[in-house]
């Protein structure tokens, strides 16, 4: 197997994962560019990545950045378009009251109800325990409710 | 009523789904060889080094070539200069150091320090507040500092984004320096930042060590810090004396963002901040006020949610108690709000004094607290937290 061959097996691999941890981080804008910054990056390093047991997890963290934000404004006209008209139902407020969370609360609460991650499969990417997260999945869930409204399903806000 | 909040997130992410464009292998090969633009110029620039250099020692050509390189030989220190005109070392921005993917990407610990070091410091409080993390062979006792945090946005205090201006005389002028020459000696500290009494004019240690001048954070970049690892550092800072801070201004910190709150910062927390200090005449006296007020109406308890955001602040003023996060956080927005530069630091206090000029620092002396910018003076620590005594001026 070439080089290119090998590699273009390991992004097939990592980045469906890798995209979602990044746009539950930073939003489809930054998070995007994180993704193909960081999968560039392995392209560079290749060697390194040898032996690494979670490389989803190890490509998360080489695509962290101080200087990336949760996407609030402005959000894109082509993303408002998607929204108003194949999603009208999603609050307006929710992209800002996302950004609002903590790095790792909205990174749960987006993997978990967005993606559909299991939360043991989050504490793996984050590296912390199962229980952290399912206190964060708790605290983010109950504090967008809070601010965008919506029930439980069971008529309780 | 709206749909179930779980709900719009699925729909949400649909909707990020048809919006993300797929990301190809000819793309991210491409911004490898670094022929197609990167949305993050900071992190495309590091990136050109390594892919220029290659080697580890300059893996952070970035980092290296703008910031005065510091020691390297036990023993021989290296003149870092203070800001202002004179200063060889020149003011590389933490979120370059930040940002940057180090030799190896750096722990899960030291990454959540960097990405918002008062939101880190918790852990050292809770889960480590008897274990000793470093000591300090120190001429005098000092609150040991890791970094200053100029910008706060609405949920974290953090690095600034961007590079700060630096404030354009050099402060201290003419002034008596007391200097503390320290040797801090590492034994569970970990992360990547150094503790050192404010400011620090000369560091050594080993190869990997960097000052960012502007956050006034000394930080490794080649690894996380070891048991073992030693600093032999020389921090001076001007003796202020009382009648210098009640005469003193407070207009020139040099960057704006000494002043920037979010626009939405809960209005409770500027009305809280002009009542209590109404009566203040100068920037001293309010800091003064300011910093009394907490210290008698609110309750020291780390039994609060962790937390400095607006809805933190928010709690905190009703519920009138906290910790050192939520006091230095609150009270350097509230400060800014009135229209005087503050910053928050992080750090520890001066630890146990084992006698002979020695300071054993455990994780319950972590701690923040706000630093005031004067005119002429600098930037000068308070103490709004209950239960300690003011680390300079504010006494």
């Amino acid at each position: 197997m070439t080089d290119g061959d090998a590699f273009e097996a390991l992004v097939e691999r990592v980045k469906p994962g890798l995209l979602q941890a990044l746009v539950a981080t930073y939003g489809p804008v930054d998070g995007r560019e994180a993704c193909v910054d960081a999968l560039s990056w392995a392209w560079e390093h290749q060697d390194r990545l040898v032996d690494v047991e979670h490389p989803v997890g190890y490509l998360y963290r080489v695509g962290q950045s101080a200087t990336r934000r949760f996407l609030t404004k402005p959000v894109p006209a082509r993303l408002v378009e998607i929204l108003e008209t194949r999603f009208p139902e999603v609050e307006p407020q929710l992209m800002p009251a996302l950004s609002r969370l903590s790095v790792q609360q909205r990174t749960v609460v987006v993997l978990v109800h967005g993606y559909g991650w299991r939360q043991a499969e989050v504490a793996r990417l984050l590296e912390i325990n199962p229980s952290t997260v399912r206190d964060y999945l708790h605290r983010a869930t109950d504090r967008l409710r809070d601010e965008i409204g919506g029930s439980d399903g069971d008529g309780r806000r | 009523m709206a749909m179930d909040v779980v709900e719009q997130i699925r729909q949400l992410t649909a909707a990020f789904d048809e919006f993300v464009v797929d990301v190809g292998v000819d793309e991210v090969i491409a911004r490898g060889e670094g022929t197609a633009p990167t949305g993050d110029p900071g992190w495309n620039q590091s990136r050109r080094e390594v892919i220029d250099n290659g080697s580890p020692r300059t893996r952070l050509g970035l980092v290296a070539a703008a910031v005065l390189l510091v020691g390297g030989l036990v023993g021989a220190l290296t003149w870092i200069g203070r800001g202002g005109s004179d200063s060889t070392d020149s003011t590389t921005p933490m979120a370059d150091v930040v940002e940057s993917p180090a030799t190896t990407p750096a722990s899960d610990g030291s990454a959540a320090e960097l990405a918002s070091p008062l939101t880190a410091m918790r852990s050292r409080l809770t889960n480590q507040a008897d274990t000793e993390l470093f000591v300090v062979q120190a001429t005098a006792g000092s609150y040991w500092r890791l970094a200053t945090l100029a910008e706060f946005d609405g949920t974290t205090w953090g690095f600034p984004q961007t590079p700060l201006t630096q404030p354009g005389s050099p402060i201290g002028d003419g002034r008596d320096l007391e200097e503390i020459r320290q040797e801090v000696r590492i034994v569970n500290l970990g992360g990547t930042l150094v503790p050192a009494a404010a400011d620090v004019i000369q560091a050594s240690g080993d190869d990997g060590l960097r000052w960012a001048s502007e956050s006034q954070t000394l930080v490794k970049i080649d690894r996380d810090l070891v048991a073992g690892d030693v600093f032999e550092i020389v921090s001076a800072s001007p003796r202020s004396e009382l009648e210098d801070l009640q005469a003193a201004t407070s207009t020139e910190p040099g960057d704006p963002i000494y002043l920037e709150v979010p626009d939405d910062v809960p209005a409770p927390v500027g009305e809280q901040a002009r009542q209590v200090t109404a009566g203040a005449t100068t920037p001293f006296e309010t800091a003064r006020a300011l910093q009394g007020w907490f210290q008698r109406e609110f309750t020291y308890s780390l039994e609060v949610q962790p937390g400095h955001g607006n809805s933190a602040m928010e709690s905190f003023l009703r519920d009138r108690i906290g910790y050192s996060e939520q006091f230095a956080g609150t009270y350097a927005v509230m400060m800014r709000s009135l229209g005087i530069p503050t910053r928050v630091a992080v750090g520890f206090t001066s630890g146990v004094d084992e006698g002979d000029q020695s300071y054993a620092v455990f994780g319950k002396n972590a701690h923040a607290w706000p630093e005031v910018w004067f005119d002429g003076l600098g930037w000068v620590p308070f103490e709004p937290t209950p239960g300690r005594g003011a680390p300079g001026a504010g006494n």
